[in-house]
């Protein structure tokens, strides 16, 4: 059974349902003889990977549809041994390097080098060069993204890399000025309200107007997350009524309570616990940055409008330190602990008012 | 036979009295000058000595006299009797009723396992206890450098090949256990403090060797292993497991640093030695004051301070060192804490114990003006941890949260372990991660204005590991591999909806 998110995903750019004008310039570039490294950045559930994807159907022809699974191993200079599980055609290889934690630059390197060494078996029938597609870039250490930058350079005859990034504040202005950045921009909520209806055309429902744009609205205009959800609610109640409920995510509710928590009591036992929480939701795999966003949304929505200038300020410098950082929870901690000092000294402050 | 090189080596000479005088004389000084470190340089000249002879395993006469040609103070003050030992009496008393005990039963278990920190005189106790009791130690010492012409022998073919370690280890523990000096027929002691490496990787195999030889063994046989803080090192942790001590009646006896009052009174000996060996021409007599600080630095190891002694004596003799004692004695802090600054071990301490000192800060008040000052520096305890700075401050991020009351304290602590992170991420400075480790440390020690009380557990690291195998298990299953999905994209977006979809 496959998931509606890979069974109704467009496989040809010219199927896509937005940003028609990028996608027609992604088939001139392909037809073009030469190609450059590319960078597709944008948020979670734009549609990066779809993209890089049906470019490479483009490229190659429908030969990249056959993927196959491998497991590469890699030997640091420590003699340790990473596993990576990588997901490859014939023309193309794509990889999550950061997967590897702090041993990502070995792997970079020697899967570059690994693909580059080998040419295509057919040139003339063929492009000349393979694709290595390195998805999430940004979270690589700065070493592993110094030692791409050479790597990019050195193997450009015989490979071109594709990089899939959320954010390019992160990635080093060295990769940058190398790649042809292209922006995928989230979907508005009336292209996604207008494709999942169409998703649910495709499965012979109907979906309601109503509880479609609620979907896109909860959804955060995240296309994958929203057909994720049109699923799930399928499945809990089957003709859709515009009404229905929609499940919540379970981290997002998780979230949502370590905020409370925070909230209501505000002493070093309590920010222990709440350590606890982080540690749980950084464990599951949620990303830090994502954690961070959600639960200033939540304190701001609780606090009193005097401090949430204070917090947000106290957010953008713990959220700072945590993108040059490398252990988020402690950053992630001393925003809590800064908060939970400017709520209860508001809090002290309004008690002492109230008595006068 | 002493002064004469000869040409060959008897078989009998088990005495290492075949080297010359001058060449003795000469290793004696270069080793003592050289290394601080290293304790005894009878074991290394024997080494030496016997590296063209085939005998791997040496007889110590225990008959050590005064030898005034050595410049080794340790070796020239050796204690001549169970008196002289800084050792407590007691531990002392338990060496020796185990050689007795063994004499009277020997079903009782041969095998003696000493341990302690380095500079505790568990080799001199051993060495003394054999005199008084006439036994002729045979200790095992590791050949180093193998003389292939000497040390080859022929298989069958006629081929010549190299002994190894292992079987002339046990080679030694069945020969030398049996078989006496034909010169005189004192009973003998074994000594191993020299341990195989190979014994570090093959557990097994030690394990067996202890088996045969607590079966045949016909003397006691001690061995001694120092103390480290690394575990992996440790020999009585590895070598000698609780089953292991269990199963061959291993007794074990732990020595402990020596104390202040032991080592002074060392130190008192050594000094009157001094001064009637006539050493008082090149040595002058030290104040009480250095003796103190001697004994301060050396942190209970009686050869650092004996070394120390030895070199802070020498000093003052020459026109130089007079002025290098007074900046010695410039650097010395006021009160106890008069240390050497350039001299000395340096006063390692655990991981625990400086996280104690870290989360528990302690005060002392002057008392003239009243102001409080921090008694464990901050940098030093920083720097203490530089060779792993990162581990440490895990540690105490860990742990300090629950130090505190009050919250806006732990926010000020927060914040300066968040700085200190992001310096220690720094890769292009060695400096720059000193700073955030003392950061880091300073941080929550000063802040602290109001300590939880009460004793509060330690904690260890968080372990910190995403659940990747079940990740790939689960997408395995619903055949999802077409498009890879990364586990933060499955733990934000796939996760709850797939577990919906899927019931």
């Amino acid at each position: 059974m496959a998931l509606w998110v890979d069974k109704h995903r467009p496989r040809e750019l010219s199927k896509l349902d937005y940003h028609k004008e990028q996608a027609q310039h992604l088939i001139n570039l392909s037809q073009q003889g030469d190609f450059p490294h590319l960078m597709f950045y944008g948020p979670s559930g734009a549609g990066k990977k779809t993209r890089i994807m049906c470019l490479l159907r483009e490229l190659y022809g429908t030969g990249v549809e056959r993927l196959r699974n491998e497991t590469m191993t890699f030997t640091t200079p420590s003699n340790r041994k990473i596993e990576i599980m990588t997901v490859g055609s014939n023309y193309h290889l794509e990889v999550n390097p950061s997967d590897a934690g702090i041993h990502d630059r070995v792997v970079v390197v020697d899967l570059v080098k690994h693909v580059a060494q080998t040419h295509q078996l057919d040139p003339t029938g063929q492009r000349e060069f393979k694709v290595i597609v390195l998805s999430e870039v940004d979270e690589l250490t700065k070493d592993a993204q110094h030692a791409l930058r050479r790597t990019m350079e050195k193997y450009v005859a015989t490979c071109r890399i594709i990089l899939c990034v959320n954010s390019t504040s992160r990635v080093i202005p060295a990769i940058r000025s190398r790649c042809l950045g292209i922006r995928v921009a989230a979907p508005t909520i009336d292209e996604i309200v207008g494709i999942l209806s169409a998703t649910c055309k495709k499965e012979s429902l109907t979906l309601p107007n109503e509880l479609a744009v609620q979907i896109a609205h909860k959804s955060e205009r995240n296309l994958r997350r929203a057909i994720l959800m049109v699923e799930a609610c399928k499945v809990q109640q089957c003709p859709f009524t515009s009404n229905q409920s929609i499940a919540d995510l379970d981290w997002q509710v998780f979230l949502k309570e370590t905020a409370n928590q925070i909230i209501l009591e505000q002493s070093p036992a309590k920010l222990e616990k709440v350590r606890e929480r982080l540690y749980e939701l950084l464990s599951q795999g949620v990303p830090p940055d994502v954690i961070f966003k959600g639960l200033v949304e939540n304190l701001v929505r609780n606090c009193d409008i005097t401090i949430k200038a204070e917090t947000v300020k106290l957010a953008c410098l713990y959220e700072h330190r945590m993108q040059q950082g490398n252990k988020h929870i402690f950053h992630l901690e001393a925003f809590v602990a800064n908060f939970m000092a400017v709520y209860k000294k508001f809090m002290n402050d309004a008690l002492m008012l109230d008595e006068f | 036979m002493s002064g004469k090189q000869k040409w060959f080596t008897s078989i009998f000479e088990n005495d290492d009295g075949d080297l010359p005088v001058q060449k003795k004389q000469r290793l004696n000084r270069s080793y003592s000058q050289n290394s601080v470190k290293s304790k005894d340089s009878t074991s290394l000249l024997q080494c030496r000595s016997l590296s063209g002879t085939t005998s791997t395993f040496v007889d110590k006469s225990p008959a050590n006299s005064v030898n005034s040609s050595t410049s080794n103070w340790c070796e020239k003050f050796s204690p001549q009797s169970v008196d002289d030992l800084a050792v407590h009496t007691k531990k002392i008393e338990e060496v020796r009723e185990w050689i007795m005990k063994w004499e009277v039963n020997k079903d009782n278990g041969c095998i003696l396992l000493l341990t302690g920190p380095p500079g505790s005189g568990k080799t001199a106790t051993v060495r003394l206890i054999a005199k008084e009791l006439n036994y002729d130690i045979s200790e095992w010492i590791v050949p180093i450098d193998i003389d292939l012409n000497f040390n080859s022998r022929f298989d069958d073919n006629g081929n010549t090949y190299t002994e190894k370690q292992l079987d002339k280890f046990c080679d030694f523990l069945y020969r030398s256990s049996r078989y006496v000096s034909v010169f005189n027929q004192r009973k003998r002691l074994l000594l191993v403090e020299d341990f195989p490496n190979i014994f570090l990787k093959d557990t097994e195999k030690f394990n067996e060797l202890l088996g045969n030889y607590s079966a045949y063994g016909k003397s006691p046989l001690i061995f001694i292993v120092t103390d480290t803080k690394n575990r992996k090192l440790d020999i009585s942790y590895n070598l000698f497991g609780d089953a292991v001590v269990e199963s061959h009646k291993i007794t074990k006896i732990s020595f402990n640093a020596a104390s202040t009052s032991l080592i002074k009174k060392c130190l008192k000996r050594v000094m009157s030695m001094m001064s009637s060996s006539g050493l008082t021409a090149s040595y002058k007599h030290p104040s009480t004051e250095l003796v103190e600080s001697i004994i301060f630095t050396s942190n209970g190891d009686i050869r650092n301070a004996i070394i120390n002694l030895h070199f802070a004596t020498q000093k003052n003799c020459t026109s130089l060192g007079v002025e290098a004692v007074q900046t010695t004695s410039k650097a010395k802090g006021t009160k106890k804490s008069n240390k050497f600054r350039s001299l000395g071990c340096d006063d390692s301490i655990t991981f625990m114990h400086a996280l104690g000192r870290v989360l528990n800060p302690k005060y002392a008040e002057t008392p003239a003006n009243g102001i409080k000052t921090l008694q464990h520096s901050p940098e030093q305890l920083a720097s203490d941890f530089m060779s792993q700075p990162s581990k440490f401050l895990s540690l105490l991020h860990t742990n300090y949260v629950c130090h505190y009351q009050d919250i806006d304290d732990v926010l000020s602590a927060a914040d300066s372990m968040s700085r200190s992170e992001l310096f220690l991420n720094e890769w292009r400075d060695e400096s720059v991660s000193e700073i955030g480790l003392t950061l880091a440390v300073r941080g929550v020690m000063v802040s602290n204005k109001n300590p939880a009380p009460g004793w509060i557990p330690v904690k260890g690291q968080k372990k910190f590991n995403e659940n990747k195998t079940t990740f790939s298990d689960q997408l395995a299953k619903l055949g999802l591999s077409s498009h890879s999905v990364t586990s933060n994209v499955w733990a934000s977006d796939y996760r709850t909806f797939v577990n919906i979809i899927k019931k």
